[in-house]
């Protein structure tokens, strides 16, 4: 157990400074789009009431009050989100693969080290999945400041206030990473630790036997996104699910599939892969 | 300590930040607010077979869908996800797949279903359209008979498809052992006529055959002529009827908007027993009446507003006459939006969603709860919110049902 804290910790001090470089660009880029998109639509607004001589009361009932659902899709707000999202993507297989192919070689004295390889297969897992939720939970807590300075630099007559638990929902991105219940947050993220744990045996297939192990990953990849998407496939076929029955199904086959990769992963690790 | 200072953060900030989060958004859901029904008159025992199907609304931004069950709120985000998953259900559907799980499964049609005390029986069209346009439709037939949880299942071509464009069930009856399925059908056309048919096919399941397919109406038209089909609200859709009422609109679409020629309207009664159709005298029904009123196989019933009151006016259906003429004690509104539901020899009325001018006034729904007969009232009662500050919560009311 001590050993699997670690690790994690080490995994995360490896990442820290991309990973605060990625929390830092987020923060500029979100609070610099309420600046800049805020200051373009009060500009846009006052231009439309000069060219057709509303008052301010006049405006709102046209076009309707100007509200932070702007902020939220413009591009300086959503960018830094797609940028973590690729970038946590892309490091699934760049945590493993900086071992084989980094400049110490570091790969021989983690697998030669006395800890169980599960311990390296769960500590990789847990650190990707802590700075996924470590990114959420920053912006949740920036953005209702986000929303205040918004609030505060749009005149009371034209602003459309709107709640946080609004905003996310109004939003398709970030309805996608925070959801609007608990229940759908455990079901998002844990689609997301499934689909992690497929990657990672994949991965580990390739790392066993290099070029065949890439085919066998991908087979994997595919059985498994069958199997998972079995009950579904099946209602095309015509065959009718009630959906608590469909919820489910997919359920079990998800925790199935979610502990068969760490499973087979783990055994991989152990016995075959190769340095 | 140093070396573990990333993660600790890390983990504090995620469990703090998401935990509280979630934790907000559970209780901002049990704050919201709740209304009931203050009783002005009569018993509030009438309340509990009344469900009213709504949303909260409060400017553009916020939208909460809530139902009002026994005189008890409660919103959709108070619900859990598995209760969410099936979404908002018709209570006869509900009951029916309790009942019968696996003859109900992907049934979810209320025209498509006859029931009675022996039998559950389904008839839907399942259409796929073809590369060169042409549609193939099968009908897909189910009877249940409930004794013994019999149940015959199977998909029979549907007749003269060919000539077919769309086929849509509205009527399902049992009668003589032999299914009965009434369908409107837009018929296929190469030029500029439309035309469109009320079709009566008869299904004996037992041998798994269309024994006949019969039209009842037919009527071609062009362009900027127009012709629709309209059936009353169906109080019982799946209870055993021996009466069906079509009513035919016939009118021209101008650039304003679509006139009625009301001399060429008419309403068409079928009788599933007798087998005849026959014209009912507007004398006795009037078009808007048949039009906007509601159905229960017996009788037809419409909502009419007279002298500043609401009158419901009882049709019958195998006499053709009118047997009642009711009056309800609530005051009426041209402006509101009523719902009416009749049961349990009972009419509830629902009055609610004033809108003037596109502007929706903030006022309590009323419901009213009378004797169908006599017109007495057993309850009367209004919405009231339990929260002070609740001027700018708006209750709109999407439906009423009856349990």
């Amino acid at each position: 157990m001590m050993r699997y804290i670690k690790l994690v910790n080490f995994e995360i001090n490896r990442f820290s400074k991309i990973y605060l470089s990625l929390l830092l660009i987020t923060l500029v880029s979100q609070f610099a789009g309420v600046f800049i998109v805020t200051k373009s639509l009060l500009n846009d607004a006052r231009d439309i009431m000069k060219e057709e001589r509303l008052s301010e009361a006049a405006y709102i009932t046209n076009y309707g009050g100007i509200d932070f659902n702007h902020i939220a899709n413009s591009l300086l707000f959503v960018g830094p989100i797609a940028l973590s999202a690729v970038a946590l993507i892309f490091y699934i297989f760049l945590i493993w693969y900086r071992d084989w192919f980094g400049k110490n070689t570091f790969i021989y004295r983690l697998l030669m080290l006395p800890t169980s390889r599960l311990s390296i297969y769960l500590s990789k897992a847990t650190s990707i999945f802590l700075m996924v939720l470590g990114l959420i939970a920053f912006q949740i807590i920036i953005l209702p400041m986000e929303n205040a300075l918004f609030n505060s630099n749009v005149p009371e007559v034209l602003l459309s206030e709107m709640s946080i638990s609004t905003i996310t929902i109004a939003n398709p991105i970030l309805s996608l990473i925070i959801p609007s219940t608990f229940t759908q947050f455990l079901i998002s993220y844990g689609i997301g630790l499934m689909i992690m744990s497929i990657l990672f045996t994949a991965i580990m297939f390739e790392r066993s036997f290099r070029i065949k192990g890439i085919i066998m990953g991908l087979l994997y990849c595919g059985i498994a996104a069958v199997l998972f998407l079995a009950p579904v496939l099946m209602e095309i076929g015509n065959f009718y699910f009630y959906p608590n029955e469909l919820f489910g199904l997919m359920l079990a086959i998800g925790i199935i599939l979610t502990g068969l990769s760490v499973w087979l992963g783990a055994w991989l690790l152990k016995n075959r892969v190769t340095v | 300590m140093k070396r573990y200072l990333c993660s600790i953060i890390i983990g504090m900030v995620v469990i703090l930040s998401i935990g509280t989060y979630y934790v907000k958004v559970a209780s901002s859901a049990s704050s919201l607010p709740k209304y009931t029904f203050k009783t002005l008159e009569g018993s509030d025992k009438e309340l509990d077979p009344v469900i009213i199907n709504a949303s909260l609304q409060n400017g553009s931004n916020f939208y909460e869908p809530l139902t009002i069950e026994s005189n008890t709120t409660t919103y959709e985000s108070e619900k859990s996800y598995l209760e969410n998953l099936t979404g908002r259900q018709d209570y006869l559907i509900e009951r029916l797949v309790k009942e019968h799980r696996s003859f109900m499964r992907g049934k979810d049609s209320i025209s498509s279903l006859y029931e009675d005390d022996d039998f559950l029986a389904y008839a839907s069209v399942n259409s796929e359209y073809t590369k060169s346009g042409n549609m193939d439709a099968e009908f897909d037939i189910g009877l249940l008979e409930k004794k013994d949880e019999e149940e015959t299942s199977f998909q029979i071509e549907l007749p003269n498809q060919g000539r077919i464009m769309n086929a849509d069930v509205r009527d399902v009856q049992l009668v003589h052992s032999k299914l009965q399925v009434l369908t409107m059908n837009d018929v296929n056309s190469n030029n500029e006529k439309q035309t469109k048919e009320v079709h009566l096919y008869t299904i004996d399941v037992a041998n798994k055959k269309v024994l006949s397919d019969k039209t009842l109406v037919s009527e071609t038209f062009t362009d900027p002529e127009q012709v629709d089909f309209q059936m009353p609200i169906d109080l019982a859709p799946s209870q055993p009827n021996n009466m069906v009422f079509i009513s035919v609109i016939k009118g021209v679409n101008h650039e304003d908007g679509f006139k009625e020629k009301l001399k060429e309207s008419k309403l068409l009664s079928y009788n599933y027993e007798t087998e005849k159709l026959e014209t009912v005298k507007k004398e006795l029904l009037s078009l808007d009446m048949a039009r906007s009123g509601y159905a229960d196989g017996k009788n037809l019933y419409a909502v009419e507003m007279k002298s500043g009151k609401y009158r419901i006016k009882t049709f019958d259906l195998s006499s053709q006459t009118l047997t009642k003429d009711t009056e309800l004690d609530i005051a009426a509104n041209k402006k509101e939006q009523d719902f009416a539901a009749i049961k349990n020899g009972r009419v509830y009325f629902l009055l609610g969603n004033e809108v003037d001018q596109d502007v929706l006034t903030n006022k309590p729904a009323k419901l009213l709860i009378a004797d169908i007969k006599t017109g007495k009232t057993l309850y009367k009662g209004e919405t009231v919110i339990n929260k002070k500050n609740s001027k700018s919560f708006e209750l709109i009311i999407d439906d009423l049902e009856i349990k």
